[in-house]
């Protein structure tokens, strides 16, 4: 009896795990299906529309008659948006981002923005960078502050895509402010910026309200980008009270290599800082401005080791034409400039003669007390 | 004088659309979305104008100018590069190895041919490529 009843339980417990499992199958099956389907019916779209879109691109097609044809296919008209505005610019692109908000593809973004579905608020923050609009950063803030980090770091990316002075301004404003994404990302991302607005980055470096480690991102970010255009207000920061900023300044006025700095540069080689005249030095020596060697070699009875030291090595780093002012005969009557320039040189397997180094202790560097360095 | 262009580039779209363009201003144009295919196409019927793409599948733009350079002693042709890999370093080595003019992308289709227009008189007032 009892043997009877549980052959009956284990009958139905069969039964209906066979039937959701077969249930499930044909969701699955059913869904890949739909999904296979779209494909197709996308991929059909795409057949049909290239040409006229082409059309439409090479200007053999009015946008009217563009518009209607691409609203009746609109995946397809979607899809070939996105496609091109990737791999275009210029007047084309502007043409093919007039279509997209006329369809109604950028609104659509945005409204995307803030649906329940992480993938589809990703998808918009990604969609939105590719666009371009500028209304678009007010939303893209928001999706940097998104609960989910994928739809963070795309709408991170897409920021640094758009092409405003609006979205350079906040990308910096995003190292200010504490966010979900790491610093160092952001400022990676910033790093990357191809075009980066001028006004906006000059503004932001004579912003003394920024913090300074902000500051000193962007200093060095216009040294690495070789960014001429900001040259005349790395000279405004050499007079900042912030001795890190001015040392900073200095030396990304050597890696952008503008010549106009030349004068602003020598002018500060008699610093009353030890650290700012090292700096000074090494940034001339990168313009390889053989008139300013006499400069330099003159540093080499500097009161501070450092600004002597830096003096000797650029002298040599500059090749003959430098190591010729570590010689005895150009080296300047001072035992402490004979020192560095010996050491220097055999530091670098460069030699000097034996009878032309200092002997015992000599007077003070420039006849001045030495600094504390 | 006609001047033949041949465009290599893996995405079919951008090809498809950087020949109407080039084909509307007055230009044959021939295309290949691979190196290997475009070595044979330049062996076999050698274009005025070639460009390409340096990311492509089987030889890329850099080893396809190295090949002509090797075959040739030097480019046979008015090299146009065209690429999304567009640092100092790249470009650097795209016009060591002779490449005529290099657009990065994403890329102006009216820029594209002013360049292409430029080349071609170049060749003209040049002679031989």
């Amino acid at each position: 009896m009892i043997f009877a009843e549980s052959a009956n339980w284990l009958v139905v417990v069969v039964i209906v795990s066979v039937s959701i499992s077969l249930l499930l199958l044909l969701v699955i099956f059913s869904h890949r299906i739909n999904q296979l389907w779209q494909e197709k019916r996308l991929l059909a779209g795409i057949e049909q529309l290239l040409p006229h879109f082409e059309g439409f691109i090479l200007g053999q097609l009015e946008p009217k008659e563009f518009m209607e044809l691409a609203l009746h296919n609109r995946p397809a008209a979607h899809h070939l948006t996105l496609r091109y505005l990737g791999m275009l610019k210029g007047r084309t692109k502007h043409q093919i981002l007039e279509l997209a908000e006329g369809i109604g593809f950028v609104s659509h973004a945005v409204k995307n923005a803030s649906s329940f579905s992480w993938k589809r608020r990703e998808i918009a923050a990604m969609e939105l960078g590719v666009y371009g609009h500028a209304g678009a950063v007010e939303v893209l803030q928001k999706l940097v502050g998104d609960r989910c980090s994928e739809v963070r770091h795309t709408a991170l990316r897409s920021m640094s895509l758009l092409d405003s002075s609006l979205a350079f301004g906040a990308l910096i404003e995003l190292l200010e402010r504490p966010t979900q994404i790491d610093v160092a990302r952001i400022m990676e991302i910033v790093r990357e910026i191809n075009n980066p607005n001028i006004e906006v980055l000059n503004q932001k470096l004579l912003d003394s309200s920024l913090p300074q480690l902000t500051r000193l991102f962007l200093i060095d970010l216009v040294g690495e980008w070789g960014e001429y255009r900001v040259t005349s207000t790395l000279h405004t920061l050499t007079k900042d009270d912030n001795m890190e900023i001015v040392i900073r300044s200095i030396k990304s006025m050597g890696r952008i290599g503008s010549e106009a700095s030349i004068p602003h540069l020598i002018g500060l080689i008699d610093h009353e800082k030890w650290e700012v005249r090292a700096q000074v030095i090494r940034a001339i020596a990168t313009f390889e401005y053989m008139e300013a060697l006499q400069l330099i070699a003159n540093c080499l009875t500097d009161r501070a080791y450092w600004v002597r030291r830096a003096a000797a090595e650029v002298l040599v780093a500059l090749g003959p034409e430098g190591e010729r002012w570590l010689q005895p005969d150009q080296l300047p009557d001072d035992p402490f400039a004979r020192d560095i320039a010996h050491y220097v040189l055999f530091r670098r397997g460069l030699t000097m003669e034996a009878a032309d180094l200092p002997q015992g202790p000599g007077p003070q560097p420039g006849g001045l007390q030495t600094e504390q360095s | 004088m006609e001047f033949n262009v041949l465009i290599v580039d893996e995405d079919e779209l951008l090809l498809r659309l950087m020949k109407l363009k080039l084909e509307q201003s007055g230009f044959p144009v021939e295309t290949a979305t691979d190196g290997e295919v475009a070595l044979q196409q330049i062996q076999g019927n050698m274009p005025d104008l070639v460009i390409t793409e340096l990311m492509l599948p089987r030889l890329d733009g850099f080893q396809l100018m190295r090949e002509l350079n090797k075959l040739h002693g030097e480019l046979p042709a008015r090299f146009i590069v065209i690429s999304f890999r567009n640092g100092p370093d790249d470009r650097l080595m795209a016009l060591n190895l002779g490449a005529f003019d290099f657009v990065p992308k994403p890329l102006s289709l009216y820029e594209l041919t002013a360049r292409a227009k430029l080349a071609c008189a170049n060749i003209r007032q040049g002679g031989e490529v």
